[in-house]
């Protein structure tokens, strides 16, 4: 367990060392990590195959691509987002240099998390890197043929003291976390991320939580009901249903839920086929754990569609339940998994009173063709991000920044919001020594006239 | 729990909506500068009594900056307030991307002792400005002030959505077993960790303003008169206790001789001959500080000041010369009107001293030379940095203000405030039609897709064409 102690002392002195400040150093390492995506893709598309039995299609456009988008933003805009940043000067500070200078943090820690395995560890690095961090990383152990890659990679491609990857479960992710950082970026669950911002306390280390929680989904009566249905399946049944900005479940009129069921029924076909089984687009559960916890939330509800399971493959088909009530075991827990409850709710202020009634999601999602409605429910809810008339496409817009909001966590990434967070911004005063006219006002003996 | 029922009470108005229109925020700001107009008198007068604050230190810090803090909130509050459109990517070019400025919900903000009135309202502005509720609870140290606020704060705020909670610790240590939205804690780094410990069982998101060491590197080529003149105004500013004050001054020992009649010059233009009998000296707040800080007076040897008056809590302004990095006084933040002198013998040496220690609050670095300046800058870390000055770096509300690692985390102060107590959510709103753009991301997959997928959504690299 020293080991930790030994690993996180390395990358401390390398970053003491100070060569990871300088812009080019950064830049290098950032293209170095360019060339190990172009050169490593197969290794890393077939290690998230072996893990969520992902199609490569699938893992490049909603992992490996967002990481070079993230890989390549970074590198053209690493010398503006580092540069000092000059602001308003008062009047006596008319004549002083007045800037914040973006500055490294230190030594951050990355815990990533097994759902999008490659994506959640690689896509706060850039970040990290770019903010001239020393970074360690640990992927999760459970996605651990991606966890082996990574760490098998990054080291033949970056500095291996100020980037070290480390692999491991619970004890040594506990033994991590006694050490000290000066970020850590934890993506996972709110019952660890709770522990994890203790561990941070001992320290007073900042932090970014990147949580879950369950994403409502409202469905308003005046919308096109074949193109939301169609939107929301695609979002819903991605990755299994194993995306923490999933629709997690479905609000709407009860006159309208059958055929928001036929509908995504009709949706479901196109996507996977005749035989979801056979389809190379449609993956599978993690693992057995997680397989019998989702089949767990099915008991005692109206399968509307779907429902079948096999638990050699960990399959579960898309399954869709109806008249769902708010206190039931599947509304309790984020499901994680290709299971849709539809909730029937009688107006959109019983909407959003259930949504407020809940912990704060990381995503919302309304579909209206009414642009007051939506202004409403965006005005008195609170999220994470939120879409309207689609899902999950926030996060692929880097200038959004992405994070939740109360349990659903805390802080923001992904394109500049990475390099904001990674960093410290420092406020510089430079003023002259000479001009002690102008200070004479301050100085006592006080006066009336010189306030 | 003795203060469930107010938060819950504040969590109920909070989701009525009613802290949320920006006429409302306003109208509470306004309301609060009406507060810091008509009790001028009284916070002098209440300042004065707890901590003999003189009368022109409390209008410049608790007045004057107060009032500039929330002038600039009022002038600037519709602006901050709006959605903020960002770029969009080809997929999304026709659709509404945006950040909406989202309040936490029910925060707290726990204030210290030494600027009672400053350190409570200034995040107060940015709390109110966001659209929050807030529990404020003022220092339990400065007793006079803490009346002030509990009785004449509520007569000028809604009471429905702005309490003042007057608490020990034991009453404090419930407080935080409540779930707040945001957590704004000014004090001290062990403190601040009991804090964030709480914060942590409800993920409740915090800004820690803690302290610590501020060295203070003199080099050798300087103004030595200007240079005395503004250290000691910041060191002896409130009778030392300020979390941003000079704490040590690092450098030569020929620098040390001219430091020390200059500094004696300052000192006495500032405060005259006694400075007991000056109204514009302060005095230490409590016997425990007091007496803690008559224990450190007993580092180096003392060539200016070292008078105490223990029925008073006076420590004359205090110099001590050839202090070890050993002596008690250069072990945690004085938080008195002391400047302990250590000698260096460069400056790279003065660096490798700041950097073996805890990051602080702030580096201070006085030089003709603008070189030795900027090495000083570029070679340490701190919250904030102030060259050839001290204190002023907060006085601008244009730049962020906050700790770093053991100082703190988080910033403050004009836009900074609000965005401390603003979620930023990213919103994007789009169309329902063009469904056949979305064709691209369905299953089932094929190469063909995918190189359309990539196109669509990749950002080109400057100046090149291929991402090799």
């Amino acid at each position: 367990m020293e080991k930790m102690q030994q690993v996180v002392g390395r990358a401390r002195a390398a970053f003491n060392s100070g060569r990871c400040h300088s812009l080019e150093f950064r830049m290098q390492q950032l293209k170095a990590l360019e060339q190990m995506m172009q050169e490593k893709e197969k290794e890393i598309l077939a290690a998230i195959k072996a893990d969520l039995h992902k199609s490569e299609p699938n893992a490049y456009s909603h992992e490996l691509l967002c990481v070079m988008r993230d890989l390549v933003m970074a590198i053209d805009k690493l010398p503006s987002w580092a540069a000092p940043r000059p602001v308003k000067r008062d009047l006596m500070t008319m004549r002083d240099e007045v800037y914040v200078f973006p500055e490294p943090l230190g030594v951050v820690l990355i815990i990533g998390a097994w759902n999008y395995p490659f994506l959640l560890v690689m896509q706060p690095l850039i970040g990290a890197i770019a903010a001239g961090n020393a970074v360690v990383m640990k992927p999760s152990e459970i996605s651990e043929n991606t966890a082996r890659v990574v760490a098998d990679l990054l080291p033949q491609y970056l500095d291996r003291e100020l980037y070290p990857v480390v692999t491991g479960g619970v004890p040594e992710t506990t033994e991590l976390l006694k050490q000290r950082f000066d970020h850590i970026l934890y993506t996972g669950n709110s019952t660890v991320g709770k522990i994890v911002m203790a561990a941070a306390a001992k320290h007073l280390t900042p932090i970014t939580l990147e949580l879950g929680g369950k994403s409502p989904c409202y469905i308003d009566k005046d919308c096109d009901l074949a193109v939301a249905c169609r939107r929301i399946t695609w979002g819903k049944y991605l990755n299994c249903g194993q995306t923490c900005i999933a629709p997690d479940y479905i609000l709407c009129d009860p006159s309208i839920q059958s055929k928001v069921v036929e509908n995504i029924k009709v949706t479901l076909q196109e996507l996977y086929g005749e035989d979801v089984k056979k389809s190379p687009d449609y993956e599978r559960i993690i693992n057995k754990r997680h397989f019998k916890r989702i089949l767990g939330l099915l008991e005692g509800q109206k399968i509307a569609h779907g429902g079948e399971a096999d638990e050699a493959s960990c399959f579960i088909a898309p399954t869709i339940l109806t008249d769902v009530s708010p206190a039931s075991k599947v509304m309790e827990e984020e499901i994680f998994g290709p299971v849709l409850p539809i909730l029937p709710v009688k107006s959109v202020d019983e909407a959003i009173e259930f949504i407020n009634s809940r912990e704060k999601p990381l995503a919302l999602y309304v579909f209206s063709n009414n642009k007051k409605l939506i202004k409403r429910v965006i005005s008195e809810t609170s999220s994470g991000g939120f879409v309207a008339n689609d899902v999950i496409m926030h996060f692929f817009l880097s200038a959004l920044p992405f994070g939740g909001v109360g349990n659903s966590g805390m802080g923001a990434y992904h394109g500049k919001h990475s390099f904001e967070t990674f960093s410290h911004h420092r406020s510089c005063l430079i003023k002259d020594l000479k001009m002690e006219v102008i200070n004479k006002l301050r100085y006592p003996p006080g006066s009336q006239k010189k306030v | 729990n003795p203060y469930m029922g107010l938060v819950s009470r504040l969590r109920a108005v909070w989701l009525s909506g009613k802290t949320r229109p920006m006429e409302y925020r306003m109208a509470q700001l306004e309301a609060l500068g009406c507060f810091l107009d008509e009790k001028k008198q009284d916070i002098l007068e209440a300042t004065a009594l707890d901590m003999g604050k003189p009368h022109f230190e409390a209008q410049f810090s608790e007045i004057i900056l107060c009032k500039n803090e929330l002038h600039e909130t009022l002038n600037n509050l519709s602006h901050w307030m709006k959605d903020k459109y960002v770029d969009k990517n080809l997929v999304t070019r026709l659709d509404s991307a945006f950040i909406r400025k989202d309040p936490y919900g029910v925060v707290l903000i726990i204030a210290p002792w030494n600027y009672p009135i400053h350190l409570f309202l200034v995040p107060l502005i940015g709390a109110i400005a966001a659209g929050n509720c807030v529990v404020i609870k003022p220092s339990e140290t400065t007793k006079n002030t803490e009346r002030l606020v509990a009785e004449a704060l509520p007569n000028y705020l809604d009471k429905d959505c702005f309490a003042v909670v007057t608490a020990g610790m034991q009453e404090t240590t419930r407080l935080l077993e409540n779930k707040f939205d945001y957590i704004f804690f000014t004090g001290g780094s062990f403190v601040g960790r009991i804090i964030m410990t709480a914060a942590a069982k409800h993920l409740t998101p915090v800004t820690l303003e803690l302290g610590g060491k501020n060295p203070c590197y003199v080099s050798d080529t300087c103004d030595v008169q200007n240079v005395a003149r503004r250290v000691a105004w910041g060191r002896f500013f409130n009778a030392g206790q300020t979390c941003i004050a000079p704490d040590y001054v690092l450098c030569s020992a020929e620098m040390q001789e001219k430091l020390l009649p200059a500094l004696h010059k300052a000192i006495t233009d500032f405060y005259g001959p006694n400075p007991r009998e000056s109204p514009d000296f302060g005095r230490i707040v409590g016997d425990k500080q007091f007496q803690h800080l008559q224990t450190l007076l007993r580092s180096g040897r003392v060539v200016i000041g070292g008078q105490t008056d223990e029925e008073e809590r006076y420590i004359a302004p205090t110099v001590l010369a050839d202090v070890l990095p050993s002596d008690p006084i250069m072990q945690e933040e004085i938080f008195g009107p002391i400047l302990p002198i250590v000698i260096v013998a460069n400056m790279d040496k003065a660096i490798d001293f700041i950097n073996s220690h805890e990051r602080p609050l702030v580096v201070y670095a006085f030089s003709s030379d603008d070189k030795v300046v900027n090495q000083v800058l570029e070679r340490t870390s701190s919250g904030g940095f102030c060259g050839n000055d001290t204190l002023m770096h907060v006085t601008l509300t244009s730049l962020p203000f906050g700790g770093i690692g053991n100082s703190g985390l988080g910033t403050y102060h004009g836009k900074f405030t609000f965005d401390a107590f603003t979620h930023c959510r990213g919103c994007l709103h789009r169309s329902m039609g063009r469904e056949a753009l979305n064709a691209l991301r369905y299953p089932p997959y094929s190469q063909q897709k995918l190189g359309l997928v990539q196109a669509a959504a990749e950002v080109k690299r400057k100046g090149s064409c291929t991402l090799l």
